[in-house]
């Protein structure tokens, strides 16, 4: 590998949280802090404090490069933190400086979410441990390799759930109104994601030793049954047949 | 390799099951996001949460090793 292009890969561990943190401070401080404020809503101060978390986003990405390269990870942890804390007080800050501009008037709906996420990302890349430089990183061999033996008819059920999940998203394309149009893709998305994970608790079931599957019906196992689910369900289907009946 | 005397035991409770839950489930969110496009929310809710209970429902009955 060359040594520019391992040089980029060294960066990740620091560019994680940098760019998630710079992505919340662009959608969330910097429209507050350089943006138009009314009269004697402390612009100045907003715009400096912005200015501040900016910094303390650089000065942690800095100083993570520098103390990474040098291996001092006590150092990094201290200033990683510091670093955290600076940039989440001066944005608070920024913030409090002009409240009203982050009231839904003047902040829309779309930007509102867009930072929300970009602050969440910034915390799970931020909470990551500190990944120590390794002397000597495992080589990477080119080609394909399997992980594993495939199990017989797992293709099956990886094929029929991806066709179920591309079926979701053929629904709800010929809505007018944009909101119920997002509503109806979220769901999609969503449920997709959900029946792909199902289908992964499905094929794990699948490999369940031969023992366990020869004592079913006289079950040892310690797990109680769901009793409380069973009901729930039960109940669930009930209301709306109840509910298709007596409409 | 599964004995011959559980092979069809083995066929339903790894096979059909799960897969007759995946179309359940399937059912139930495209029926959900049918009614949430028609503006019917009150409906794409209880599908929602259909497909999600049973598919939880079942999950636990294969971990307490009934089906």
């Amino acid at each position: 590998m060359t040594l520019p292009f391992r040089r980029v890969l060294e960066l990740g561990p620091t560019a994680q949280p940098t760019v998630a943190g710079l992505y919340a401070w662009a959608v969330t401080v910097a429209p507050v802090g350089f943006g138009a404020h009314p009269r004697g809503a402390g612009g100045t101060a907003a715009a400096l404090f912005a200015v501040l978390a900016l910094l303390a986003l650089a000065s942690g990405a800095a100083s993570d490069v520098v103390l990474r390269r040098r291996g001092k990870t006590a150092s990094l942890e201290r200033w990683r933190t510091l670093s955290l804390f600076s940039f989440a007080a001066a944005s608070l800050v920024t913030w409090i400086c002009d409240t009203d501009a982050l009231a839904p008037v003047r902040l829309s709906a779309a930007r509102g979410v867009a930072g929300m996420l970009g602050w969440a990302l910034f915390a799970f890349a931020f909470a990551a441990p500190v990944v120590e430089p390794v002397e000597s990183p495992a080589r990477v061999t080119a080609g394909a390799r399997a992980r594993g033996q495939v199990e017989r008819g797992d293709a099956l059920f990886v094929a029929i759930t991806a066709a179920l999940v591309a079926g979701l998203q053929l629904l709800g394309w010929s809505v007018q109104s944009p909101e119920r149009a997002i509503l109806v893709r979220v769901t999609t998305v969503g449920a997709g994601i959900v029946l792909f994970g199902a289908m992964g608790a499905f094929l794990a079931t699948r490999h369940g030793r031969v023992r366990d599957l020869a004592r079913g019906r006289a079950r040892t196992s310690r797990t109680p049954l769901p009793y409380g689910w069973l009901l729930a369900l039960v109940l669930l289907l009930t209301a709306g047949v109840f509910y298709v009946l007596t409409k | 390799m599964t004995p011959p005397e559980y092979a069809f035991d083995a066929m339903i409770r790894r096979t059909a099951l799960p897969l007759a839950m995946l179309a359940f489930a399937f059912g139930a969110f495209a029926w959900a996001a049918w009614d949430m496009a028609d503006g019917n929310d009150l409906g794409g809710v209880y599908f929602v949460a259909l497909a999600l209970v049973a598919l939880r429902t079942h999950g636990r009955v294969v971990a307490a090793g009934v089906s």
